[in-house]
């Protein structure tokens, strides 16, 4: 069975990448929640 | 003359450069998403030029009203829109649309006739070096923008990070990964910035605008064009 892959650097980083940016995401919201839930 | 002005007065003309681009682009293809983004960059190029001016020349209700209205409140929620045009049905983008536009018309209405005292600038954690929303009086229309920011951030945010996961997953097209990622980047550092602007963290939301405009058109013209690392890409055999 022959699977496509990107070259290496992207097979590493783009995974990293998309979790830091969603984990960024939650943050956001929190932090808003925070600040709003304090108004 | 505040000298950071410099910083949003630079995000205007990338904004502005990028608002062309895919306006062209829009011309070219005639997709929605395109007038979208290209409208919502040119949002993001008013709020930058209002921000300059203010660095620049000081108080002014009406570039204040402008700002307020392009600048904070607008601008992530019709990039936002674009990306909905992308990525869901065209009715349900029709429908989001219409409650995106009406909402626009309303919350142009009740900042064009809010009370404003830029002394409100000063107050709790912030300097007035940059323009912030507590120079709005009037109750109700700052509460206006999480609606629309979070409709924006969580559409452009996450449509491109969906976008570059299912890319990924199929290990298709790396350049609309990539730039989907740098998208996702650029669109939540003013977000961030934003944010910490409440916390009173000077010129925090004018450097994460710059950044954040640059991300995005270079995240865009990344996305819009084939690398040469795909040439290169491999094809492996793994067992199972």
């Amino acid at each position: 069975m022959t699977r496509r892959q990107f070259p290496p650097f992207y097979e590493k980083a783009i995974p990293i990448a998309l979790v830091i940016i969603g984990l960024l995401v939650v943050g956001l919201l929190v932090i808003i929640g925070i600040v709003f839930s304090g108004q | 003359m505040n000298p950071m002005a410099f910083i949003p007065l630079t995000s205007s003309l990338v904004s502005i450069i990028f608002s062309a681009f895919v306006f062209r682009r829009y011309l070219e293809k005639h997709h929605t998403h395109n007038l979208l983004w290209s409208i919502g960059m040119l949002f993001y190029a008013i709020g930058g030029a209002c921000e300059a001016w203010y660095g620049f020349f000081g108080w002014n209700p009406l570039v204040f009203r402008l700002w307020y209205l392009f600048g904070a409140l607008l601008v992530a929620a019709w990039l936002g829109q674009g990306t909905v045009y992308l990525l869901a049905g065209k009715r349900l983008a029709n429908i989001l649309m219409i409650v995106l536009a009406l909402g626009s018309l309303y919350g142009a209405y009740r900042i064009f006739t809010a009370q404003l005292d830029p002394a409100g600038m000063i107050t709790s954690l912030h300097t007035g070096s940059e323009l912030s929303g507590g120079a709005i009086q009037t109750p109700g229309v700052r509460s206006l923008t999480p609606f629309f920011n979070l409709y924006g951030t969580l559409a452009l945010v996450g449509g491109a990070l969906y976008s570059a996961f299912l890319f990924f997953r199929k290990r298709v097209l790396l350049h609309r990964v990539v730039g989907n990622v740098l998208i996702a980047s650029g669109a939540i550092l003013p977000a961030f910035g934003g944010t910490f602007s409440r916390f009173g963290i000077p010129s925090a939301l004018y450097i994460s605008e710059l950044l954040g405009a640059i991300i995005l058109f270079i995240g865009f013209l990344r996305a819009t064009s084939p690398m040469p690392a795909e040439k290169a890409a491999v094809q492996t055999t793994v067992s199972g």
